[in-house]
């Protein structure tokens, strides 16, 4: 009798807790205005284009107010609930991954270009950045700060909460005082915005953009080739609709060789209780495929967090 | 006669005074910016016929407020959105706040007047008396989710 007690309670946390969501991760990072503002840039090469982007590393290693802003977000954070990942920590490990990262391609040679900041977000994980940067203001011998937190989804890089105001005037108090002021001072306003994205995830799904693209390898196969009297397209449409939330998802654009979908809402969760993503999302649409009478071979690639590319034609 | 009408009046309004809702008549507005982390300073008015008003009716008023009213932005202060979300969520939860209200003043453990003199103001035939509170919010966010009165950041995940 015992025994079976035992075995019904364990049956019941088990369930408990595959029913229990995954608490989205959160990651503080610099704006790329600040770090601007602050010469924390580098020049980088992206596939032959030389472009400016944030040098989150020095900003981090060099910049005491960034880690003081860093540490108290992440106490006020974590008193909520929600311990922040660390972007350093981060940082580092890309920098081991750095060489890994060069030989992801496919087998026809195929890349994806990916920003820094693609990579941060993958390597971290991190479904929501908080973005932030403030100003120092000085009348005088009066000292203020302009402060703005911005909370972006990193699915789809859509701001999904935001708080940004100008402190009262000190002439005593020190900057890092009147950042901990600043972001003490915004913080319920900025969970309650942050509450409302949350119910919004629970109710409608995680938003994301599915691109699906053919390999043009000869094999004559495209997204107009005929399955059982459908259209390759149309029979990725049908899919599309099945497996939404709401069967929500808007296809932007499409011809016989891509179509471009955006707006499309993810399950937070498998049928098994784990977590879902974008990449498990379109492999499912993969594996779809490669079943008869399809009988697709096709790659999936990801950008970020909310981003796949389904290459249809091989591996 | 009188004094038996009295009774039965007494008698039947007795069941409702025991609900939350039935608050003094008060106001809550700014009572000044707070750089104590966690905290709220308000400004609570509380009308009474004459100018006999107790700490614990301030107080009582100033948790209410916190609760059910919020304080809108003015001055140095910045808006406090009602933190039991809107004064619905009081009839909602009507056990708790009934207890949390009531005779065992749970409310208690939340706030702390100024110890500045109270100051009076004559309205019509009543007089508002007010004096600065202390909220502790962040402390009554925690108990409040804790209760399930309201949802965490982190509820459902």
């Amino acid at each position: 009798m015992k025994k079976l007690f035992l075995s019904a309670l364990l049956v019941f946390v088990s369930v408990l807790c595959f029913s229990q969501a995954k608490k989205p991760e959160i990651m503080v990072m610099p704006s790329d205005v600040w770090c601007n503002e602050k010469g924390y840039m580098i020049t980088s090469d992206n596939q032959g284009v030389k472009e400016q982007v944030p040098d989150y590393k020095k900003a981090v290693k060099t910049d005491k107010e960034l880690t003081n802003v860093i540490s108290k977000l992440g106490a006020l954070m974590a008193d909520r609930g929600f311990p922040l990942k660390d972007l350093s920590a981060t940082i580092s490990g890309i920098e081991q991954r750095e060489a890994e990262e060069r030989l992801v391609m496919s087998k026809s040679g195929s890349t994806i270009a990916e920003s820094l900041l693609d990579k941060i977000r993958r390597v971290a994980k991190a479904d929501i950045i908080l973005s932030v940067d403030w100003t120092v203001n000085q009348l005088g011998p009066k000292k203020s700060i302009t402060y703005n937190l911005q909370a972006l989804d990193a699915y789809t890089n859509k701001q999904i909460a935001a708080v940004q105001g100008t402190g009262s005037p000190s002439m005593t108090a020190e900057t890092v005082l009147l950042l901990e002021e600043a972001i003490v001072a915004n913080m319920d306003e900025f969970a309650s915005r942050l509450q409302v994205y949350f119910d919004d995830l629970f109710t409608n799904g995680r938003e994301v953009s599915v691109r699906i693209r053919v390999f043009d390898n000869g094999s004559g196969i495209d997204l107009e080739s005929e399955f059982d009297g459908s259209e390759l397209s149309e029979i990725i449409d049908d899919w599309m609709y099945e497996n939404t939330v709401e069967h929500r998802y808007s296809k932007l654009d499409g011809t016989e060789n891509y179509i471009d979908f955006s707006q499309v809402r993810i399950p937070l969760y498998r049928e098994n209780g784990r977590a879902m993503d974008t990449e498990y999302f379109v492999r499912s649409l993969s594996k779809y495929l490669r079943q008869a009478p399809y009988n697709l071979q096709s790659k999936v690639l990801t950008r970020g967090l909310g981003e796949a590319v389904l290459i249809i034609g091989e591996k | 006669m009188k004094k038996f009408v009295l009774g039965l009046l007494v008698i039947f309004l007795a069941p409702f005074s025991s609900f939350a809702s039935d608050m003094f008549e008060y106001d809550v507005e700014c009572g000044g910016a707070i750089s104590k982390e966690g905290y709220y300073m308000v400004k609570v008015w509380v009308y009474s016929a004459n100018k006999k008003v107790t700490p614990d009716e301030l107080k009582k008023a100033a948790v209410h407020g916190a609760l059910f009213r919020g304080v809108s932005a003015s001055g140095e202060c910045r808006s406090f959105k009602p933190l039991a979300g809107s004064a619905i969520a009081e009839s909602q939860h009507k056990d708790f706040f009934n207890s949390f209200f009531g005779a065992d003043k749970q409310y208690l453990s939340y706030v702390t007047l100024a110890s500045t003199p109270y100051e009076y103001i004559k309205v019509s035939k009543k007089y508002k008396v007010g004096t600065i509170a202390i909220i502790s919010k962040d402390a009554l966010r925690k108990d409040l989710e804790k209760a399930g009165v309201i949802r965490g950041l982190s509820t459902g995940f």
